[in-house]
């Protein structure tokens, strides 16, 4: 660099250097940027290059109508179609790809039958990546992640999971993911991924006395001992019922924790669903089964209610009850409490969490109302909201690659990524699912996974993941280079940055302005996409 | 009760600091310095060893019924007809006490005849959930209950022991995410997985300038800021701790997350860093289904804890007086099994003390027995200790705190004899 250019940057840094906000400016509304930036950061995986400019183009209204209007999967279909096991039956998936390995064969033939079986596991996998990354539908992913995370379930259950969760996500989360609340609820507790997630697949009512005097009597006939006729008695009258999904279903799904219901619900819940199961194996269906055998008999107090139940149909009785779930307030209001923390802030205000319940009371528990109203609250819009969240590890990886513009050409590197740095895709092992608040993480050590990975895609060294080749273009060596940390800013930084990162990044540029430009361009992109603004949103 | 620094002040003044404007001044990482400043501080209070509190979390509410074994009870056998472990099935005998271990959990053993090993059994939280998530949030907050307190147990003792140059070290989790217990106020350290050596220490220096000290208030990044600031400090010197650990292979550490972990900490107290409490989760014990007994899926579990505990013993050798090990969960199970060869969520549970001046060699905690009059509603274990006073004692008694009014807010502690 020559030396007027070089007292060039040096007279702009001592401008910005004395940069502070003012305390009217902390109150002021958001200008036609901070607001497109701000409706990107949070109903998208964070904007895209020009992005912002478009929004700002067309309006928040218009933008959304525009967004609702696309096709599922637009902008990725033809990736996802090189991923075959997707659209596939948890059937098809079985007979596709087994599910299990088997016990003999040569070490190379084990291997084989494993990469088989996961193969499932790590298409669906890429894909949801795939799609918050470059799906252009992004509000509906974020909507419908939202679920994945309230309805979690994780392929570390094991057993079946790797043949159960891609149809979850297609027939469940992304069939009904937009639409009323009821029949998503209905969905998630008609599919044996969840059912056996939350081991309802296992709970069944205890055998009756006459049964267990059979049982008995057979074993006692059999072995000609009294003792093992009681003892195997005994073990059958223990078969039972599994609270286990009943207990989350109220806790997470619908009322919120300790949310009006006691012990004794949860009880009658878990009856009132035994039964619940599938139907796995060689001539299974792979389907939700209800076993009437396992069902426990007659009528229940539920919530204070007497749950008469249909005796030809105790499958009616369970969907009875989870209608009576879903459309219930005090589920509005959880719902309404967990997408405000999602989409405004950790704490949001009494205020439009309410609102939200009433819109979501109002419609049926869809999704896309409530975030109008989010879309017309205050709240939304006060200048304390622009970057109160703090990125998710998901969140952070998505939104790096898309403001970059980088292209993925093999998912695997990132997917490790999402790993260490704690939040890998379907493995969360909580019935909670991720935490959706700041606390969980920011922990001192954390961020060192975050800033690893910044310097690595800025430096192109995460296999599969390549920025694009006009990233630097207006980072020429003709540009001055304090020109360059703006231009960088300007893309990657849309809410703006603080006194702190400016310095560090003009630091930068003053200690190593003879280094190979090259060189510093990636520096200070790692920086930028290292800095704490990055990690907000 | 009052904070006497916050986090950013403790950041600012702490160690973490210091070191970090020396690195700025180019003077070297500072890490001599800070050890040096450990020691003293320590040797002011009179003691030759740092006191070490190691908590050990088994999530998903372990079944304690089967690791601390009323084996001579024959409700126990009767309730558990598949998933009961007597002798028959290679249970070990604790002496007269009426209580045996697993067998997977034969390396304990030593520990015990040692008097180096003291379960407690029947503990508890005074509140009826059963939901993990509650029931953790609670035991590790120290508040049954209590929604509005937000602060680990932990944390607040470790915020009312605050020094502004105490060591960075003080308190850390080995995992990724800290657990509850040590979220709060006082900034205690989570050690991220997988930092390659060499490679960490060149990402720590580039974010150098922008995390390391000056006025963080702009833009509302505080937060990230601080934790950044955190990150560098503490795992700059981390590095080179592990970097100088001797490994110990005669100790036998299973090659396991958990025995990983033990490991740590171990190098941790070896290097004499001023360590003070650490947290070790250990994930998976909701066992619904197949849990089993001598076999299923419990038990090689157990087997992988036992081993990494002791292999920890036998690392520190003589130094295990000074150093304590509380192992607990956030609930037992229920009595009965469930009939999927597993158990459900319950009440009653226990912990497990080893180490440091612990009575070991007694099983503590009142015993009622298994009788259907004895279970809360009629199928889990009673409560006889709060697990808060147990916390309460390995406080007082092992690190010589005093506890503040109210530190188990709305608790009244009462006393357990669990030491001396």
């Amino acid at each position: 660099m020559n030396t007027l250019h070089w007292m060039r940057a040096a007279a702009a840094l001592a401008l910005l250097g004395s940069t502070a906000t003012p305390a009217q400016e902390r109150t002021a509304p958001l200008n036609e940027t901070e607001r497109a930036a701000h409706v990107l950061s949070r109903l998208t995986y964070g904007p895209g290059p020009g992005d912002v400019e478009h929004l700002v183009e067309v309006g928040v209204d218009a933008w959304l109508e525009e967004q609702l209007a696309l096709p599922e999967d637009a902008g990725v279909e033809s990736l996802l179609a090189q991923l075959p096991s997707l659209e596939l039956s948890a059937r098809e998936i079985y007979e596709r790809y087994g599910n299990r390995i088997p016990n003999g064969g040569s070490p190379k033939e084990r291997a084989r039958a494993r990469n088989l079986l996961l193969n499932p596991r790590d298409e669906l996998m890429r894909a949801t990546a795939l799609r918050a990354v470059y799906g252009e539908r992004q509000v509906a992913e974020v909507l419908i992640d939202f679920w994945r995370n309230h309805f979690n379930v994780s392929y570390t259950k094991a057993g079946a999971s790797n043949q159960l969760i891609t149809e979850w996500d297609a027939r469940v989360l992304r069939r009904h993911g937009l639409s009323d609340f009821e029949s998503l609820l209905l969905a998630t507790a008609h599919h044996p991924a969840m059912l056996v997630y939350l081991d309802n697949s296992v709970s069944k009512r205890p055998p009756t006395d006459q049964k267990l005097a059979e049982i008995e009597r057979d074993v006692r006939g059999e072995t000609g001992s009294r003792e093992a006729g009681i003892a195997a008695a005994e073990l059958a009258s223990l078969r039972g019922v599994n609270e286990n999904y009943a207990r989350e279903l109220l806790e997470l799904h619908t009322f919120g924790v300790d949310n009006g219901y006691k012990q004794e619900d949860v009880v009658a819940l878990a009856e009132i669903l035994t039964g619940w199961t599938w139907s796995p194996g060689r001539d299974g269906t792979w389907e939700f089964n209800f076993n009437e055998g396992a069902h426990v008999p007659g009528s229940k107090r539920f919530l204070r209610q007497r749950i008469q139940g249909n005796p030809l149909d105790g499958q009616e009785e369970g969907e009875e009850v989870l209608r009576l779930l879903a459309g219930h307030r005090r589920t509005a209001d959880f719902l309404a409490t967990k997408l405000c923390r999602l989409l405004v802030r950790d704490d949001p205000s009494n205020d439009i969490v309410s609102a939200v319940a009433a819109t979501l009371r109002k419609h049926d528990g869809e999704l896309l109302p409530a975030v109008q109203t989010i879309l017309g609250h205050p709240d939304f819009w006060d200048r304390s909201t622009l970057g109160a969240k703090i990125k998710t590890p998901q969140e952070f990886v998505y939104s790096a690659l898309r403001a970059t513009g980088a292209s993925v050409s093999d998912w695997d590197a990132l997917l490790d990524r999402l790993q260490v740095m704690n939040q890998p895709i379907y493995h969360c092992d909580d019935p909670t699912g991720w935490s959706d608040t700041a606390e969980a993480w920011l922990d001192p050590g954390i961020l060192a996974q975050r800033w690893q990975f910044a310097i690595d895609l800025a430096s192109d060294k995460i296999r599969g993941v390549s920025l694009p080749p006009y990233f630097f273009d207006e980072l020429s060596e003709d540009v001055p280079v304090v020109e360059w940390s703006r231009n960088l800013v300007k893309r990657l930084l849309p809410l703006g940055i603080g006194t702190r990162t400016q310095y560090a990044l003009d630091n930068l540029v003053v200690k190593n302005r003879f280094e190979e430009p090259q060189t510093l361009r990636i520096r200070m992109l790692a920086l930028i996409l290292g800095c704490p603004e990055f990690q907000r949103q | 009760m009052s904070h006497p620094f916050t986090r950013r002040e403790l950041l600012v003044r702490s160690g973490a600091l210091a070191a970090g404007s020396l690195f700025l001044a180019g003077t070297g990482r500072g890490f001599a310095a800070n050890q040096q400043r450990t020691q003293s501080s320590t040797a002011g209070r009179g003691k030759s060893q740092t006191p070490l509190l190691i908590v050990v979390y088994l999530r998903g509410g372990a079944d304690f019924l089967n690791m601390v074994i009323p084996y001579e009870d024959k409700a126990y056998r009767q309730m558990r007809p598949t998933i009961a472990v007597g002798a028959d099935e290679g249970a070990i005998p604790l002496g007269r006490t009426g209580f045996a271990l697993h067998p997977a959990m034969a390396e304990l053993l030593p520990l015990w005849n040692a008097k180096a090993l003291a379960p407690v059994v029947c503990t508890g939280s005074p509140h009826s959930t059963r939901s993990h998530f509650d029931a953790q949030d609670f035991m590790e907050r120290g508040a049954p209950g209590l929604r509005n307190v937000t602060t680990g147990w932990l944390n607040r003792y470790l915020q009312a022991t605050a020094e502004p140059d105490g060591s960075i070290f003080r308190a850390l989790a080995v995992q990724g995410l800290l657990p509850r217990s040590l979220r709060g106020e006082f900034p205690a350290l989570a050690v991220p997985k997988g930092l390659e050596q060499g490679k960490g220490e060149s990402t720590l220096n580039e974010f150098e300038d922008l995390y390391g000290g000056g006025d963080a208030e702009d833009l509302g990044v505080t937060d990230v800021v601080g934790s950044g600031y955190a990150t560098i400090e503490t795992l700059r010197r981390l590095q080179e701790i592990l970097d100088d650990a001797e490994i110990d292979r005669r100790a036998g550490y299973p090659n396991s997350p958990f025995g990983r972990r033990m490991q740590t900490i171990a190098a941790l107290a070896d290097a004499e860093c001023g360590l003070e409490i650490a947290a070790v989760d250990y994930t998976g014990w909701d066992h619904h289904t197949e849990q089993g007994g001598v076999e299923g899926r419990q038990a090689p579990m157990l087997a992988d804890y036992s081993k990494s505990i002791a292999a920890f013993a036998k690392q520190l050798g003589p130094r295990i007086s000074s150093t304590l090990i509380v192992t607990m969960t956030e609930f037992g199970r229920n009595v009965a099994e469930n009939g999927n060869s597993g158990t459900d969520h319950g009440r009653g549970s226990g912990m497990l003390l080893v180490g440091g001046k612990t009575r070991g060699g007694e099983v503590h905690g009142r015993w009622k027995g298994l009788g259907t009059r004895e279970l809360i509603d009629g199928r889990d274990l009673p409560i006889t200790t709060d697990f808060r006073d147990v916390m309460s004692t390995c406080l007082e008694s092992h690190l010589d705190f005093k506890l503040p009014r109210d530190f188990f807010p709305g608790h009244k502690v009462k006393r357990v004899k669990l030491f001396g």
